[in-house]
């Protein structure tokens, strides 16, 4: 316990420098977006929620990497750690996703006149949703733990793999993609990469502050569970 | 290869004496194809892509309909306790299920289809055995592989869950999304006559779908169905 | 005491059949097995007693290899349970009150589809002998759905000796058996114990007594009590309540 409170790089600390770095980037990438970032000659100033469009699909794919590479350790070592990162991976990820999607809609809206279209990108996003909805539904309607943790790790695992085809074959019909920093999309300010990279690793930090937040809950859940018995 | 063999005859062999799952999937089918005339108010100018897309959706109920039944048959007096006990490789009871649910489909599917394209083509006459017909069974092949394989391993998953039936669609729909862009695009690209330069690249998307999916179900499945203690 | 326990074993019997040491299981974060001990020698007949929710099944699974051990070491007939599944479950049969048939199928393609997958040599005859000892070969083109309860059950025990497997695993056989049919799995297990090894879990204590050569009692996934010999009814009654800290677990 002494140990704790005097070490330097103790948990509690740790937390609390994850906390304030993940809230400076976030207002410092708010910031860039609003002031910073120059207005997109074409799209005007809509274009400025695609930085936080970007920042939440990144996040969310890292989420999405995570609950796959965790489900794989799941299996192989089948201890508890690895389906709750997994989990709590997949809570964030979600959420992270949905917003992408309604930034999306917002944006899209001007820009295509449309809130939503059937673009390769945009299917493989919704289908992503859907498996994500998909994998919590399934932790909540199958059953013990280890049966939870065993059959979500198996459809994370396959979903994982299944994705890449979706988009592949989204990508047949050829669909209007929304090519804004990509190569095609022309030279790109450097005003607006340097705010799109730190929105990104804002977004990455918020995602790494919320899961270990949403784990140590699910710590807790675990204890009081277990007491119980 | 003999295990696989002995499982798939023996699943063919139980539906035989049963009878439940394949008239089952017969009479759906039909009833589908009833509910789409009707929907359609009976119009004779639909287009292929149209009818390929009604084709599938067709296909991919009745199949998982009776993808569910084959493992609550398992279930019943835990049989598929007995088959866990054998020495065999999960794998291989994987592959036998999959043959017998696969064979299974794909006759229902024959049975159906020649009554599908008559009922939104009204005269077949136009259609070359070479041509149309035979490339027609054959992506309905690949295809019914493609979600077969995927429909027959999470159905052993979804009996085990509180949901059971109701599951299995939740878990295979999104996951089958390839197969039935391409499948419906291939076929189309059948009816409407075009060579086979024009939809070869979905019919790679398929067959890789195939062998992906039916390797890493049966490389998953001795996690699936390890226990079901709890 | 347990050292004393395994000394005395080691020179009466002979080999090892099956063994566990310090085995855990958990189910999420539920400890249904915690560190059990146990070895039964070759030709032993082990009675496993406990409260539901013992750990007894989940005990009986690990050893034919449905289930994979958390923790600790189990060993079925020389095999590791973790590595060496296929060759354990070449030498075990199971029995549980699940009859484990098809109902569409005939008692005689039950049968021969099970064997088939052994290296049973000249397998119809071992099928009709098989039928034939049960007195079901005349019924043997039946569905197995139109037989009644007894003869199915007859049947589910008798196809687990297809294989003629050198260990065998009970769990709880007499549930839902009838007297009739207790008393028939009652012959037939006292003809397999002269050269099987055998290990039951069972909630009756007669039968369980009866055919033992030694007990065990599992008691919230832990070995709370062992002996090598087996005690009279009364006395296991004492053993048992004084062991047995909880009846009624969830």
């Amino acid at each position: 316990m002494k140990i704790a409170e005097t070490d330097p790089f103790s948990f509690k600390e740790m937390r609390k420098a994850l906390f304030f770095l993940t809230f400076a980037l976030m207002v410092l990438g708010t910031w860039m977006t609003f002031f910073y970032a120059p207005t997109e000659v074409v799209m005007g100033h809509v274009q400025r929620i695609f930085y936080f469009h970007m920042g939440t699909v990144w996040a969310a794919t890292v989420a999405f990497t995570v609950v796959f590479v965790a489900s794989i350790y799941y299996l192989v070592k089948e201890t508890a750690k690895w389906d709750t990162l997994a989990y709590c991976s997949a809570e964030i990820g979600m959420l992270l996703l949905t917003l992408t999607i309604i930034t999306g809609s917002i944006w899209a809206k001007p820009v295509w006149g449309t809130w939503w279209t059937w673009d390769p990108q945009l299917t493989t996003t919704f289908i992503l949703w859907v498996l994500y909805a998909v994998y919590l539904l399934l932790r909540s309607g199958a059953g013990g733990r280890g049966k939870k943790a065993r059959y979500s790790a198996i459809f994370a695992i396959v979903a994982f793999v299944d994705l890449p085809v979706v988009y592949i074959s989204a990508r047949i019909k050829r669909g209007i993609s929304p090519v804004v920093f990509g190569p095609g999309g022309g030279g790109i300010d450097p005003a607006m990469m340097q705010t799109l990279l730190v929105v990104l690793l804002g977004f990455t930090l918020l995602f790494i502050l919320l899961l270990r937040e949403r784990i140590r809950i699910m710590n807790m859940e675990t204890a009081l569970y277990t007491r119980g018995r | 290869m003999k295990e696989i063999l002995l499982i798939f005859r023996k699943d063919l062999l139980v539906e035989w004496r049963s009878k439940q799952i394949f008239p089952t999937m017969l009479i759906f089918s039909l009833l589908l194809l009833l509910i789409f005339n009707v929907a359609f108010e009976f119009r004779s100018d639909i287009d292929f892509h149209t009818i390929s897309a009604v084709v599938w959706i067709t296909f991919i109920f009745s199949g998982l309909l009776a993808l569910g039944r084959s493992f609550s048959l398992e279930k019943e007096n835990n049989a598929f306790s007995f088959l866990l006990l054998i020495p065999v490789s999960r794998s291989y009871i994987y592959l036998g299920k999959l043959l017998s649910n696969l064979v299974m489909v794909i006759v229902s599917e024959i049975f159906i289809l020649p009554l599908f394209l008559l009922f939104f083509l009204f005269d077949a006459k136009g259609l070359s055995l070479m041509d149309t017909i035979l490339p027609f069974l054959g992506v309905t092949v690949l295809g019914t592989i493609g979600f077969v394989s995927l429909g027959t391993f999470f159905s052993s998953m979804a009996v085990n869950t509180k949901l059971r039936d109701m599951m299995l669609p939740l878990l295979v729909f999104p996951l089958i999304i390839p197969v039935i862009i391409t499948s419906v695009g291939v076929c189309s690209s059948i009816l409407e006559g075009r060579p086979l330069g024009y939809y070869a690249f979905s019919l790679q998307i398929l067959v890789c779908f195939d062998i992906i999916f039916v390797l890493l179900c049966s490389l998953l499945f001795e996690y699936l169905i390890e226990d079901s203690g709890d | 005491m347990r050292n004393f326990w395994e000394k005395q074993s080691d020179m009466q019997r002979g080999a090892l059949e099956i063994e566990a040491r310090q085995l855990e299981k958990q189910f999420g974060f539920f400890s249904v097995l915690r560190g059990v001990d146990l070895n039964v020698f070759k030709g032993e007949f082990l009675t496993i007693f406990g409260p539901n929710g013992a750990g007894k099944s989940t005990l009986l699974s690990i050893f034919s290899t449905f289930i994979k051990p958390s923790g600790g070491e189990a060993l079925v007939a020389g095999f590791d349970v973790f590595r060496e599944k296929q060759q354990i479950r070449k030498l075990i049969g199971f029995v549980s009150h699940h009859t484990m048939l098809y109902e569409n199928l005939t008692a005689w393609e039950n049968i021969q589809f099970i064997g088939a997958f052994y290296d049973v040599p000249d397998l119809k005859d071992r099928c009709s002998d098989i039928l034939h000892s049960i007195g079901l070969y005349s019924k043997k083109d039946l569905p197995v759905s139109t037989l009644s309860f007894g003869m199915r059950q007859r049947l589910a025990i008798a196809r687990t000796f297809i294989h003629d497997p050198q260990i065998l695993f009970l769990d709880e056989p007499y549930s839902g058996l009838d007297y009739r049919g207790a008393s028939l799995l009652t012959s037939i297990l006292d003809l397999m114990k002269m050269d099987k090894t055998i290990v039951m879990t069972t909630h009756n204590i007669y039968e369980g007594l009866s055919l033992c050569d030694k007990i065990a009692i599992l008691d919230q996934g832990e070995v709370v009590y062992k002996s090598d010999q087996k005690p009279s009814g009364n006395e296991f009654q004492d053993i048992y309540l004084s062991c047995v800290r909880s009846g009624d677990r969830k």
